[in-house]
């Protein structure tokens, strides 16, 4: 067991890397009545189709993992969430792109049983055909749910329209057909191959003592024997530079119409903290020029080339990048012409450094505000460990990132790897 | 100056939050003016008369965050301004007296002329169409307004096109002036502040004088079924289910209500939740919740066209269960547990904290964590199917596709 303290941040944690390989890191915040527990695997959408050590591929349905997330939490004996709420405990779970994590929130110190519980019932799948058949319904449900959500909507059609073989193209979820051909064998192999405790990670905020919690996990964790790990590593997705469409138009039942001008970034290969540095400083660039610290976005509001639901998001991962603005707009092509215009103008003037040092001002003042919120400290930091580039790490980039940087980012942005999305009635 | 100011000081987090709260008396007319004015209060003022400038200020103190909103709690209005930042201890000297000082400048000195007033106006326009986007909330909000006709119920705080259209500057100035002279007014903070400084920052920079509390909760007065169908094109149908208690937040029996609803459809193991969605695969979400002010009791979820009938028979039927009583002990039990936890970790959340103190001013009684689980275990089944007897159905809201066919 090692302690690690960030002084910066005022917070240390206890860390330990059990004996079946699982890393255990714990936050101890006295202060609080709340703790929460959180369990992840780097398994998530995109690992759809894996290689194992000998090379051969193993390949389920789309929206296995997600599927699999919802069916650990049923028991022939008894369902997960009842037994949670039976133990004073809250329990939920989520399912991104490479990740998922169940978790649980207590604010009594009786926190050992629903802990065990946990542990137990992520490591133990029990399903049989009927409750696979009998869930499929709901997930349906979910992704119906999520399909009639207009932001969701044009930003699924935007990956749509960007990506050809990578599964950002698809939804976390799957589809209506993935989903109702997953069986019980598929999601077994899944579990068996992407829930090994050296693959996952145990991250925990309590104001209890982090040694016992310590101890609770190991206790556990010592009963049981998991085997060898299976090494198993996403497949490699080859992507074209090209965007699979420059224009679509969907037809939706809104009162506005909606437009994302989407950009396809052809990053070279590079660590994740390169890739890192590229998102954050494209996203100050981007934050100079799109947003109120700009002088002239007042006069683009004024002559509603713009309005408040504009805005944009960048999203490099280790094997994808894109930008995304998005609008409300009745002339989305104009709306485009001017984005781009607006973006070569940014290449030719550089960021100023006043703007650069405010924009690290605002982002330290939101790092530390993290730490006020139980929850958002252990999505946030075991997200970031589970895709290998940790929180304090971001931090580090972010501190060090410069002018030089935000400029150099730009090269990325062009016009040719771009797409129109356009949602509305048509 | 004596209106309610109260700190609720802790240690535990890196951020102060200060709430301040204005307090009009509900109708459609002053919804709207007070939804287009805390906008123009937020975007920008005679010190800092630039979104740029509004912005750097903000940066300056290490990512202020200042929200305004409008809500409604009853018959009363509220127009919330919520601003967060780190305490000085973090991050720099005097740095919430200089947010002090800009709050001052944003509520005292705002930029009341025809150019912020027509982005704001167009803004709140705007806003109100998108409501129809949020299919879920749309069908809620819209069997609100059917079943709530002439009463408070049917005003949405963000108001609605046709009075926000009617707005000019005069009306803006006017209800600015109501804001400065007329209104109730609380203030309240958690972190680090404590009732002493927070006093201090009152006297110095919100200069308000005390007026009578408003009336705020009523009991909804209805006996009939208003029934509402609104065509989307959508893949999923919403429904919408409204009970009438008549039991709001100052009555006798109101955590009876409020741990039968729990009950009924709060969490995963609560009724609806079972029967409709894990025994039926009918549903993703389905839950059922109280509007506290108003005595109304509202259950939501979305299904595919073909199976609106059932579910709308289960939640009848669920309903029914309750009210005879037929439920677990054990299952009550979980959901008082629940429940009182859920209290408990509000003090772990500022806006939880700040929510609390604000309904402990606004109903007179103690709504500390403490009180509300003493208030919880004292509910009985007997109390449970006391009120849930006392039910009436008051509207069903469905939203779905005429076209879609029932496959």
């Amino acid at each position: 067991m090692k302690t690690i303290t960030h002084p910066e941040f005022g917070e240390s944690a206890i860390v330990e890397v059990l004996d079946n390989g699982l890393q255990v890191t714990i936050y101890h915040k006295p202060e609080f009545a709340t703790s929460c527990f959180a369990f992840g695997t780097p398994y998530g959408a995109f690992d759809y189709k894996q290689n194992e050590a000998d090379g051969s591929i193993f390949e389920v349905p789309l929206g296995a993992a997600h599927f699999l997330e919802h069916k650990l939490f049923e028991k022939p004996e008894e369902d997960m969430l009842s037994k949670f709420n039976s133990l004073g405990a809250n329990v939920n779970a989520f399912t991104t792109e490479s990740e998922t994590v169940y978790f649980f929130t207590i604010t009594t110190p009786e926190y050992q049983k629903p802990l065990n519980l946990l542990l137990d019932f992520v490591q133990d799948l029990q399903i049989d055909d009927a409750s696979v058949e009998k869930e499929k319904g709901i997930i349906v449900e979910e992704l119906l749910m999520y399909e009639q959500i207009p932001n969701y909507r044009l930003y699924r059609e935007a990956m749509s329209c960007l990506f050809e073989n990578h599964p950002l193209k698809y939804d976390v979820g799957g589809t209506t057909d993935s989903v109702v051909s997953t069986t019980r064998k598929e999601l077994e192999d899944c579990h068996q191959r992407n829930y090994h405790p050296s693959r996952m990670q145990f991250l925990a905020i309590t104001p209890c003592d982090p040694e016992e919690v310590l101890q609770v996990i190991k206790a556990n964790q010592a009963k049981k024997d998991f085997g060898k790990p299976i090494t198993m590593r996403r497949f490699p997705v080859i992507e074209p530079e090209s965007v699979v469409k420059k224009e679509v138009k969907v037809d939706f039942d809104i009162p506005t119409t909606k437009s994302a001008l989407v950009f396809k970034l052809n990053l070279p290969q590079s660590d994740l903290a390169e890739r890192e540095r590229i998102a954050q400083a494209l996203n100050c660039a981007l934050q100079a020029q799109f947003s109120t610290l700009n002088p002239q976005y007042q006069l683009w509001i004024d002559e509603k080339i713009i309005n408040e639901f504009f805005g944009f998001e960048v999203n490099i991962g280790k094997d994808y990048g894109y930008v995304m603005f998005f609008g409300e707009t009745a002339d989305p092509q104009s709306w485009r012409d001017f984005l781009l215009k607006q973006i070569e103008e940014m290449k030719k003037n550089p960021v100023d450094s006043a703007v650069l040092a405010q924009l690290k001002k605002r982002t330290w003042g939101n790092a530390l505000s993290l730490f006020d919120k139980p929850s958002a400290i252990v999505f946030e930091i075991l997200r970031s460990d589970l895709y290998g580039l940790s929180f304090f790490e971001t931090q580090k980039i972010t501190r060090a990132l410069t002018v030089d940087n935000c400029v150099d980012s730009l090269k990325y942005v062009k016009d040719i790897h771009s797409s129109l999305v356009i949602l509305g009635k048509i | 100056m004596s209106y309610p100011i109260k700190a609720y000081q802790t240690e535990k987090f890196k951020n102060n939050t200060v709430g301040l709260y204005f307090f009009w008396p509900l109708s459609k007319e002053k919804a709207a003016e007070v939804t287009v004015l805390s906008r123009m209060l937020s975007d920008r003022c005679v010190a800092f008369p630039t979104k740029q400038a509004m912005t750097a200020n903000s940066d300056n103190f290490y990512a202020l965050n200042t929200n305004f909103r409008t809500f409604t709690t009853g018959k009363a209005l509220c127009m919330e301004v919520l601003l967060s930042a780190l305490d000085d201890r973090f991050c720099q000297e005097g740095q919430w007296q200089g947010i002090f000082a800009t709050l001052k400048e944003m509520i005292f000195r705002p930029l009341l002329n025809e150019e912020v007033f027509a982005e704001a106006k167009r803004n709140a326009l705007q806003s109100i169409a998108r409501r129809q986007e949020d299919f879920s909330t749309y069908c809620s909000s819209q069997a609100v307004k059917s079943a709530g006709a002439n009463q408070p119920l049917e005003i949405d705080a963000e108001g609605e096109q046709e009075e926000v259209e009617a707005l000019s500057l005069d009306d803006l100035k006017r209800v600015h002036q109501e804001l400065l002279e007329d209104t109730f007014v609380v203030l309240l903070s958690t972190g680090w502040l404590s009732q002493d400084q927070l006093e201090g920052y009152a006297k110095e920079y919100l200069p308000f004088s005390d007026h009578n509390l408003l009336e705020t909760a009523y009991c909804f007065e209805k006996d009939d079924v208003t029934s509402i169908t609104i065509d989307k094109k959508t893949t999923q149908a919403e429904i919408t289910v409204l009970y009438n208690g008549p039991v709001n937040v100052k009555s006798p029996d109101y955590w009876a209500l409020r741990v039968a609803a729990a009950l009924l459809g709060q969490f995963p193991v609560s009724l609806l939740f079972r029967e409709v969605r894990e025994k039926r695969s009918l549903c993703y979400s389905i839950f059922s919740t109280t509007i506290n002010f108003d005595g109304v009791l509202v259950i939501s979820t979305a299904t595919q066209k073909k199976n609106i009938a059932e579910v709308l028979s289960l939640i009848d039927q669920l309903v029914k269960q309750v009210a005879n009583g037929d439920f677990d002990d054990s299952l009550l039990a979980i959901i008082k547990k629940m429940m009182s936890d859920i209290f408990s970790a509000s003090l772990d959340r500022p806006s939880g904290m700040l929510n609390l103190g604000l309904n402990s001013v606004l109903t007179k009684t103690d709504v500390s964590p403490e009180a509300i689980v003493k208030q919880i275990s004292k509910v009985d089944r007997e109390a449970i199917t006391s009120v849930f007897t006392r039910l009436k159905k008051i509207g069903v809201a469905v939203l779905c596709d005429p076209a879609q066919k029932e496959e």
